[in-house]
C-alpha cells in the first residue's frame, strides 16, 4: 500500500479525552492511536454517542486531552502555547456536522472563506479575493452567492462554504465530522464528491467521521469502527467492509440495508444486527465494552479486556472470539438472540 | 405580532407581564407604519438640536418685562408666543427648542459612554466566564444595589455640577444592564459552532469577540441603545430638575421643568408643557426601540 509507505502527516498516540458530566467522569476517547498520511482518507464509523466528534476536536485542540499526543507534521500540538497553537491552525481544519450553525451568520460568504486566510495574514487583500474565489470554484459554489448571507444559502451551498473556508489554506489535514449527516441525501453525494476530488487535488490527508457505512466505504482508503472510545475494528476499506470480524461491525454492516450483494447476503444469514442501545459511558461495561451487546458474548469478554488482535498487516480486532468467529466454531448464544 | 411583542424582555429582567401587555398593545397601534412617524419626531429633536434658529420663532434669552407669563398661544409686541412666556418674558418654545441640543447631547453621549463599558464588561464576562465573569457581574449589582440617584446627587453637590461630571455618573447607571443584556448573549453565542469553528480556523480571542460576537449582538444593542437614551433624558432631568445638573445659563428641559416649578400656580404651562415633550420624548424612544426588538425577533 502506497498509504502505509507514505510518511503520516498525523499521528494521534494514546488519546485520552475524559469528560466531567452532572453523573460523573466519563472517558469519552479511550487509548485511540491513529495515523494518516497525505492523500489517504481514513474513515471513522460508530453510533452516535461513541466518541467520533470527541476525538475530531480532541485532534483539533477544541477539546484538552488528558493523556497522548497529537503530531501534526512532526509537531506536538499539545506542547504548544496557544499563540503558537492559533499559528499551526492552518494545517489542519476541519469541516463541522451542521453547515448553518458553523457559519457566522452576519458574515458573507466572501468574508467567512476569506476569514482564515486573513488570520493567518496569508498574502494581501488583492491575493486573498483570488484565493477565495479559486476555492468557491473548486468546491462549486456558483460566483454570484459571494455576497450572500449563510441564511441566504441552501444547506449544501452552506456546506460547501463550510470546505471552502477549510481548504482555502491549503491545509495538510482535514477532519470531516459528518459533514454530510445534516443534509438531504439527494445534496449528500454531491458534496461527498467535492470532498473525493479535493483530497485528490490538494493532497489532502482526511479524517472522515459519519454513522453511514456506504458513505465512508465510498470515501475510505483505510476504516476505523469506534465503540464507547475505543476503536474495536481497523483495516483498509475492502478488509472491513467485505470481511469485518468484529460482531459489532458485522452488526453495523448487516444493519444497513441494501440491495443483495455477496458480502451482505452472507451476513444476512447470520442475521447479527446490533442489540439494544449503546451502554452509559458513565458506567462502562467490565472486560469487552462490547459484550453487553454482542450475541457471541461469554464469560471471558466480561472478565478480559481484548487486545487488538493484528491480522496481516493492518487489520486489526479487539474481539476476543472472532478467530473462532470466522472459523464457524463459535455460535450465537440463544439467550442474547432473543435481545 | 403583538402577542410575540408582549413576551420579549428587551432589557433582560422580568418586567411585570401587564407592563408588557401595555407595550405591546401601544406597538401594535403603530401598525406597520407608525414608526415613520416616530422617526420623524426624533429627526425634528435632532434638527432642532443642530439649527435651533430655524425652529426658535424668538431669542431664547431675550426677555421683555412686559411680556411675563403669557400663557400659551398669547401674543406681545414680538409677536405670537405659541407656548407662552416665562416670568423673564422669554419665549417658552424658543426656550425648549434651544435646550434640545444639550438635552440630547447629554442623554445621547452617557449612553454610549455606558454602552461602550457595559458591551465591553459583557462580552468579557460573557465570554470568558468563570472569574472574569463574577467579577464583573459582582461589579454590576453591586453598583445597581446602591442608590445611584443618591451616589449623583452627593458627588454632584461635592464637586459642583458640571455637564463633565453627569457625563460620568448617568453612563453608571445605564452601564450594568448593556453588560447583562450583551452577557447573556455572549454566554448563548458562544455555544454555537461557529464560534467553535473560528477557534478551529485560528482567530484570536480579540478577532472572535470583536469580529464574531459583537456583530451578532449589535442589533440588541442598538436597539437598547434607543430605549436607554430615554433613560438617561430622564435621569438628567431628574438632576437638573433638583438643581445638580445642568446650571443656567445653559438649558434643558429638566432645567426648564425645574424653573417653572415655582410659579405652577400661576404658569402651569412653564413645568406641563417641557414635561409633556419629555414625556412624549421618552415614549417614543422607548416604543420605537421596542417595536425595532419585536419586529428583529419575529424575522429571527
Amino acid at each position: 500500500m502506497s498509504a502505509a509507505a507514505a510518511r503520516a502527516v498525523l499521528e494521534v498516540s494514546d488519546a485520552v479525552v475524559e469528560f466531567d458530566t452532572d453523573g460523573g467522569r466519563i472517558t469519552a476517547v479511550d487509548g485511540v492511536s491513529l495515523q494518516l498520511s497525505t492523500g489517504e482518507t481514513l474513515g471513522l464509523v460508530g453510533e452516535s454517542g461513541c466518541g467520533k466528534s470527541t476525538l475530531a476536536r480532541a485532534i483539533l485542540q477544541l477539546v484538552p486531552m488528558q493523556q497522548g499526543s497529537v503530531r501534526l507534521e512532526d509537531t506536538d500540538l499539545g506542547s504548544l502555547s496557544p499563540r503558537e497553537l492559533r499559528r499551526m491552525r492552518h494545517r489542519i481544519q476541519m469541516v463541522f456536522q451542521d453547515p448553518r450553525g458553523s457559519l457566522d451568520p452576519r458574515m458573507s460568504v466572501t468574508a467567512l472563506i476569506g476569514e482564515p486566510l486573513r488570520v493567518h495574514g496569508i498574502g494581501d487583500r488583492a491575493s486573498r479575493a483570488r484565493e477565495v474565489a479559486e476555492a468557491m470554484e473548486l468546491v462549486g459554489l456558483p460566483a454570484l452567492v459571494a455576497d450572500r448571507l449563510p441564511s441566504e444559502l441552501s444547506g449544501g451551498q452552506q456546506q460547501r462554504v463550510g470546505i471552502a473556508r477549510a481548504i482555502v489554506t491549503d491545509p495538510a489535514v482535514l477532519v470531516c465530522d459528518e459533514p454530510v449527516s445534516a443534509l438531504d441525501v439527494s445534496i449528500q453525494a454531491q458534496i461527498i464528491n467535492v470532498l473525493d476530488e479535493l483530497r485528490d487535488t490538494l493532497n489532502l490527508a482526511m479524517l472522515f467521521i459519519a454513522h453511514d457505512l456506504s458513505v465512508v466505504r465510498h470515501l475510505s482508503d483505510r476504516v476505523a469502527v469506534m465503540y464507547l472510545g475505543q476503536f474495536v475494528e481497523t483495516g483498509t476499506a475492502s478488509e472491513v467492509f467485505t470481511e469485518p470480524r468484529h460482531p459489532y461491525t458485522q452488526g453495523l454492516i448487516t444493519s444497513v440495508p441494501r440491495a443483495d450483494t455477496e458480502s451482505a447476503a452472507r451476513l444476512q444469514t447470520a442475521r447479527r444486527l446490533v442489540l439494544g442501545e449503546l451502554p452509559s459511558l458513565l458506567d462502562p461495561p467490565s472486560g469487552c465494552r462490547y459484550r453487553t451487546r454482542c450475541p457471541y458474548a461469554t464469560d471471558r469478554c466480561a472478565d478480559v479486556e481484548p487486545p487488538p488482535d493484528l491480522l496481516d498487516g493492518h487489520h486489526a480486532v479487539r474481539c476476543h472470539h472472532h478467530r473462532a468467529i470466522t472459523a464457524g466454531e463459535h455460535q450465537p448464544s440463544s439467550k442474547s438472540m432473543r435481545g | 405580532m403583538s402577542v410575540a411583542v408582549a413576551k420579549r424582555t428587551p432589557d433582560g429582567q422580568s418586567a411585570p407581564a401587564a407592563e408588557h401587555r401595555v407595550w405591546g398593545r401601544l406597538i401594535a397601534m403603530l401598525g406597520s407604519r407608525g414608526w415613520i412617524l416616530l422617526v420623524l419626531f426624533l429627526v425634528l429633536l435632532v434638527a432642532a438640536s443642530i439649527v435651533p434658529d430655524v425652529f426658535a420663532p424668538h431669542d431664547h434669552e431675550a426677555q421683555n418685562l412686559r411680556a411675563r407669563l403669557l400663557g400659551p398661544g398669547e401674543s406681545s409686541p414680538d409677536g405670537l408666543h405659541l407656548l407662552g412666556t416665562d416670568s423673564l418674558g422669554r419665549d417658552l418654545f424658543s426656550r425648549m427648542v434651544v435646550g434640545t441640543r444639550l438635552t440630547l447631547f447629554i442623554a445621547v453621549t452617557a449612553t454610549l459612554i455606558g454602552a461602550g463599558v457595559g458591551v465591553l464588561f459583557g462580552l468579557l464576562g460573557g465570554y470568558f466566564g468563570g472569574r472574569t465573569d463574577r467579577l464583573l457581574m459582582r461589579l454590576g449589582e453591586a453598583q445597581t444595589a446602591m442608590p445611584m440617584f443618591l451616589v449623583a446627587i452627593l458627588l454632584l453637590s461635592l464637586l459642583g455640577p458640571s455637564v463633565f461630571i453627569l457625563l460620568v455618573v448617568l453612563p453608571c447607571l445605564v452601564w450594568p444592564i448593556f453588560a447583562r443584556v450583551v452577557r447573556a448573549e455572549a454566554l448563548r453565542l458562544r455555544e454555537e459552532t461557529f464560534i467553535e469553528a473560528s477557534i478551529a480556523t485560528g482567530c484570536s480571542t480579540s478577532t472572535i469577540l470583536g469580529r464574531h460576537l459583537l456583530p451578532n449582538v449589535a442589533p440588541r444593542i442598538l436597539v437598547l441603545c434607543v430605549v436607554e437614551i430615554g433613560h438617561v433624558m430622564l435621569s438628567e432631568a431628574g438632576l437638573s430638575f433638583l438643581g445638580v445638573g445642568v446650571q443656567p445659563p445653559d438649558t434643558t428641559w429638566g432645567l426648564l421643568i425645574s424653573e417653572g416649578r415655582p410659579l405652577l400656580a400661576v404658569a402651569w404651562w412653564l413645568t406641563i408643557l417641557p414635561g409633556v415633550l419629555l414625556g412624549i420624548s421618552v415614549l417614543v424612544l422607548n416604543l420605537l426601540g421596542r417595536y425595532w426588538e419585536a419586529r428583529s425577533g419575529a424575522a429571527g
